[in-house]
């Protein structure tokens, strides 16, 4: 018996054993089944899907470039901003979005008013249903199987959150509103772009928290957001212009231009001023990173293409200090020009003046007061005098008699016998502001003789008559028209400056080629020209016949970190001559224009001759008219248009105020603009030489 | 020359772990490919695999009769160790992958306690069945009775103790070797045809509870286990999260297809590829035929292992180790590969000899050491 059992157990033995290793054989058979499954069977696809990887770029914004003024003095800052970033990989599910808020809100706070508010219940009825996967299944099993048969995903979706109960969300404390409060942030972003988290208010030390446990958080970053910081609020600012916000992002109706620029649709472009036309060099140029990402949105690479690189600066023209002293000169003028005559002035509104460096074109100050009607308010509207073009008066006189020796119409020296003359029978009397007798062509520029201009148009018409037999027709060349105003071109009158800005207005150009006419645009009274333009026109006068053009740019600077220091230069922006009067005799203008300043009876002598500085310039007065309940009431134009020193010319003006009534003693307020300026340029250039002097002579050698 | 001639020495079962470290290089040196750490870790395991060679060696000097001796000392030096391991401060004992299972040695390394209590639980259970079936024997209902009760207690020590390390795989990988020589030690069929009808309905229920109220589950295993099972049962729709690494090792084996990539011609980065996920290194660079080729080294390791334990008839003590490294070799090998190539959820047990790690292959060649020993010892019986 026993020995049975003994037998019987050894043999037990070696079967179990035995049984044991055929059971290990069956679990690797399935292995070796599971492989063939995998590798044979479905291995073709599985490397399909690896080859089948797809390479994405995402842009990261550099701040800005900022703006100097010529003494780099900043004028246009960056403050940044701290921001949190949500950039979530292709194919990312709520679930992960609501992990990722859960620890989110351990560093950062979204509970004030503002965020929670924004919280719908929509927000927090799916927050309720990914909560844990009790919910969810208690949910899920609310939405009957009938109820489900017709409707597609989405909608199944739709309708199970909508029976999630008003109790159910009632009752969640401040921290799970907060979590919800940023998941709803999180569910805004697109895959691979990133989506602002939070951005106002964000703290040093939430900045700080976040960037430390960015391992943590997949898809979120912490970055830096800019803020442009206007420092010299209102001076020039219609001149520097703005940018877009986020929101507003490129302008649509220019997308394509910006988007095969590189440019993202919620990137902040410059719309208007500066920051528009220098936009391709404030911008800098974006950080680049390619992920590659297989067809699951799973990113198994990224590396960066593209080196990031902060805008670059722009150093200006302008010299704020001045700017500043020139915006005060032209509103206080303008205000008393109002408060003196209020009726009679009652039209009056801008006041404009622009000034620069006639040798280089270097914008020093640029001024556009306006005086708001309805509101009583003054305003800095520096841009009127790039885009409001008016009649100057006699002001382009200069042009008028260069165009008469070019010509050969007249030679210098030529006189004419100034007294009214009338064209055709009936036709109005056309005069100087008095009978000035006989005059010569500095004398005609001195005393702003309209009759010799008239002599010159006449002659240019072909018509030789001297003097005029008042009364007769004439039948003047048409071609005269074309003429005098490629003449006037060549000053800039009536072209296109050149100046880098987005817009400029050309002014208007007459269209009707009669006699009167031709006469009326010899002395300023038909085509309407820009402050700008007449700025450009007394320059050429000024540098002996080089129209160079205006800017506001002086140079561009390398980025680099310090907040306190400038960069290198990058690039200085050179002196552009757009064209050379080729005129001889300009001298001849030069001191016609000196005498008005300071010959006795010429028209500005006054203000002018009793200077430390020589100076010289041109007068204007241009008659108009405004319409009041369909009255025609007479106003007049003034403009004055001057350079200093007289010898070696450095700064240029012209200064225009249209709308003033005909009153006798009325305020000269083009006048009082130029003195003042010029008294400020001299006195502020001895003080400490703010306007630097350097570039001169540079450009001297350059002409 | 005569003792040698009577020795059963068994080279073959040499062989295959020679191959076995071979292959092991190979996969490792491929794996360093992506350089995820600094650390080279070929040469650190050909170190490994030397220091285990000394180890065998070393157990050579004892005879059977010692080893039996010092089992108990071994166990209960385990035991300590894992409850050291427990109690002791993250920075002696640190979380790694969300497991507390390893002990810093500064300067010279760490060890893994729970990689050799396998060993120590195998030798302990082999001594508890020698020594009941001497002194009590089995076969009948209380006598079987007796047996389960001592290796209940002297396995659910460490089985509990591992498991609260959160390292639910070795726990597994001790319950399998348990049963395993449960099933050898000669208990009565009527016993195992109870407990097996009993596992059955216990699976059972748990799939019916994962699939109609997973809630339930939540009582006594965790989120995360809960997540495995998800993620394994679909691992592209988990691919962001937690199905990653799993959809990726699929990515890699499914694309190795019959031939391979090649040495070096992997495409699909791997987080962690020279420990756990080895088996994907092999399977991309060499496709299904290599993956087969090491499939079968371990079904011939096994082979070798049961040879011998047959060839032991009645010395009990030496077969019930036989039997663990048996059930410890074989689990390990299925869960593992089974794991990688989404067949079985993932537990993250190493592919033993084949993953990089000192503990694992210390230990492994400390069992193996002990099995080769035993053949060594083995007496041909010229006259039965």
């Amino acid at each position: 018996m026993v020995d049975k059992k003994k037998k019987k157990k050894k043999k037990q033995l070696p079967f179990r054993i035995n049984l044991l290793f055929f059971a290990i054989f069956l679990m690797f058979s399935v292995l070796i089944l599971q492989l063939g499954v995998v590798q044979i069977l479905n291995g073709e696809a599985y490397q399909e899907e690896i080859d089948r990887t797809i390479q994405d770029t995402t842009k990261i914004p550099v701040p800005r470039g900022k703006i100097y003024d010529r003494n780099y003095n900043v004028v246009v800052d960056n403050e940044p901003v701290y921001s949190i970033t949500y950039t979530p990989a292709k194919g990312t599910q709520a679930e992960e979005r609501l992990a990722v808020s859960k620890k989110l809100a351990e560093y950062i706070s979204m509970d004030s008013e503002e965020h929670l508010d924004k919280v719908t219940d929509r927000d927090k009825r799916e927050y309720f249903y990914l909560l844990n996967k009790k919910n969810k299944k208690e949910v899920d099993e609310r939405l009957t199987t009938e109820a489900k048969a017709d409707m597609d995903n989405g909608e199944v979706y739709n309708a199970t959150i909508d029976l999630i109960t008003d109790e159910e969300i009632a009752n969640f404390s401040k921290q799970e509103l907060e979590v919800i409060a940023i998941k709803r942030e999180l569910d805004k972003a697109f895959s691979l772009t990133p989506q602002i988290v939070k951005n106002e208010g964000v703290t040093a030390e939430e900045y700080a928290q976040v960037s430390e446990h960015l391992s943590i958080l997949p898809g979120i970053n912490a970055t830096t957001d800019w803020n442009r910081n206007y420092v010299y609020d209102g001076t020039i600012r219609s001149i520097i212009g703005s940018i877009t916000t986020q929101k507003e992002g490129i302008p649509a109706e220019q997308e394509q231009y910006y988007l095969t620029r590189g440019y993202s649709r919620n990137d902040r472009v410059g719309k208007s001023g500066l920051e528009e036309f220098y936009e391709d060099i404030l911008r800098g140029r974006k950080e680049q990173i390619e992920y590659t990402t297989t067809k699951n949105g799973v990113v198994v690479d990224s590396k960066t293409i593209v080196e990031g690189q902060r805008g670059k600066d722009l150093v200006l023209t302008i010299d704020m200090e001045f700017q500043e002293e020139v915006d005060k000169i032209v509103r206080e003028e303008l205000q008393t020009a109002i408060n003196k005559f209020p009726y009679q002035n009652r039209f009056l509104e801008d006041a404009l003046a622009v000034v620069m460096n006639p040798q280089n074109g270097e914008i020093l100050a640029i001024s556009g007061q306006h005086y708001d009607r309805e509101t009583g308010e003054y305003a800095n509207e520096d841009y009127r005098t790039l885009y409001n073009a008016t009649e100057p008066g006699s002001a382009i006189k200069g042009a008028t008699v260069l165009a008469g020796y070019e010509s050969g119409v007249i030679t210098p020296g030529q006189t004419f016998y100034d007294r009214p003359i009338q064209i055709g029978q009936g036709g109005p009397w056309k005069g100087s502001w008095d009978n000035l007798g006989a005059v010569d062509d500095l004398n005609a520029l001195k005393m702003s003789s309209n009759v010799y201009m008239f002599y010159i148009a006449l002659r240019m018409g072909g018509d030789y008559r001297n003097p005029y037999p008042n009364g007769s027709k004439t039948s003047l060349d048409v071609q005269a028209f074309q003429q005098m105003r490629n003449y006037f071109w060549q000053f800039g009158l009536g072209v296109k400056t050149g100046i880098d800005f987005p817009y400029e207005a050309t002014g208007y150009v007459g269209p009707d080629p009669l006699a009167g006419n031709l006469l009326d645009f010899a002395i300023g009274q038909y085509d309407t020209y820009t402050t700008m333009q007449l700025a450009q026109y007394i320059s050429t006068i000024a540098n002996g016949g080089y129209r160079v053009q205006p800017h506001f740019l002086k140079e561009i600077r390398e980025p680099i970190g310090s907040k306190e220091e400038i960069g290198p230069i990058y690039q200085s922006y050179g002196t552009k001559v757009l064209n050379k009067i080729e005129m001889e005799n300009i001298e001849r203008i030069q001191e016609g224009f000196r005498r008005v300043f300071h010959s006795d009876r010429g028209t500005a002598v006054s203000f002018f001759n009793d200077k430390d500085y020589t100076s010289a310039g041109k007068t204007g007065t241009a008659e108009t008219e405004r319409y009041e309940n369909g009255v025609k009431i007479d106003t007049e134009n003034r403009t004055l248009v001057g350079y200093a020193p007289f010898e070696n010319p450095e700064v240029a003006f012209a200064v225009v105020v249209p709308g003033l009534g005909i009153v006798t003693q009325q305020h000269q307020i083009n006048n009082l603009i130029g003195e003042r300026i010029l008294d400020t340029y001299f006195e502020m250039k001895e003080n400490g030489g703010i306007l630097d002097e350097g570039t001169d002579t540079e450009q001297d050698e350059e002409l | 020359m005569k003792k040698l001639m009577e020795s059963n020495f068994d080279e073959k079962l040499v062989i295959s772990i020679l191959l076995l470290a071979l292959s092991s290089c190979i996969a490792i040196s491929s794996s360093q490919k992506y350089q995820q750490y600094e650390q080279n870790f070929l040469l650190s395991q050909i170190i490994w695999f030397c220091l285990g060679t000394i180890i065998v060696l070393f157990i050579f000097v004892f005879d059977m009769e010692q080893i039996r001796k010092l089992t108990p000392y071994l166990y209960v030096f385990g035991i300590l160790l894992l409850i050291f391991v427990l109690f002791a401060p993250n920075t002696i004992a640190p979380i790694r992958n969300g497991a507390k299972s390893w002990i810093l040695f500064p300067g010279i390394g760490q060890i893994q306690p729970s990689e050799f209590m396998k060993i120590f639980l195998i030798l302990m259970l082999a001594y508890i069945t020698k020594n009941h079936k001497e002194k009590i024997g089995m076969g009948s209902v209380s006598q079987d009775g007796k047996y389960l009760i001592k290796i209940f207690f002297a396995s659910i020590i460490p089985i509990y103790l591992v498991y609260l390390q959160n390292d639910f795989g070795t726990s597994l990988v001790m319950l399998v070797i348990t049963i395993f020589i449960i099933f050898v030690s000669g208990i009565n069929w009527k016993i195992i045809v109870g407990f097996l009808g009993m596992a059955i309905s216990v699976i059972a229920l748990l799939v019916l509870l994962f699939l109609y109220s997973p809630n339930t589950l939540l009582l006594f295993m965790d989120t995360y286990q809960l997540d495995r099972i998800y993620s394994w049962l679909n691992p592209f729709q988990y691919e962001a999260g937690i199905g990653y690494q799993l959809s990726k090792s699929i990515l890699a084996i499914g694309s190795g297809m019959i031939s391979g990539k090649g040495y070096y011609g992997g495409q699909v980065y791997i987080p962690e590829a020279h420990s756990d996920f080895i088996f994907t290194m092999v399977a991309e660079a060499f496709g299904f035929i290599g993956a087969c080729t090491v499939i079968f080294f371990y079904f011939f390791l096994i082979y070798r292992i049961v040879a011998i334990a047959i060839k032991q008839r009645e010395e009990t003590f030496e077969i019930i180790i036989c039997i663990g490294m048996i059930g410890m070799i074989g689990f390990h090998t299925f869960q593992n590969i089974g794991m990688v190539s989404g067949l079985l959820p993932i537990t993250g047990i190493p592919l033993l000899l084949m993953s990089y790690g000192g503990s694992s292959v210390l230990a492994t060649m400390f069992g193996l050491g002990i099995v080769l020993n035993i053949s060594y010892r083995t007496k041909k019986y010229l006259f039965s």
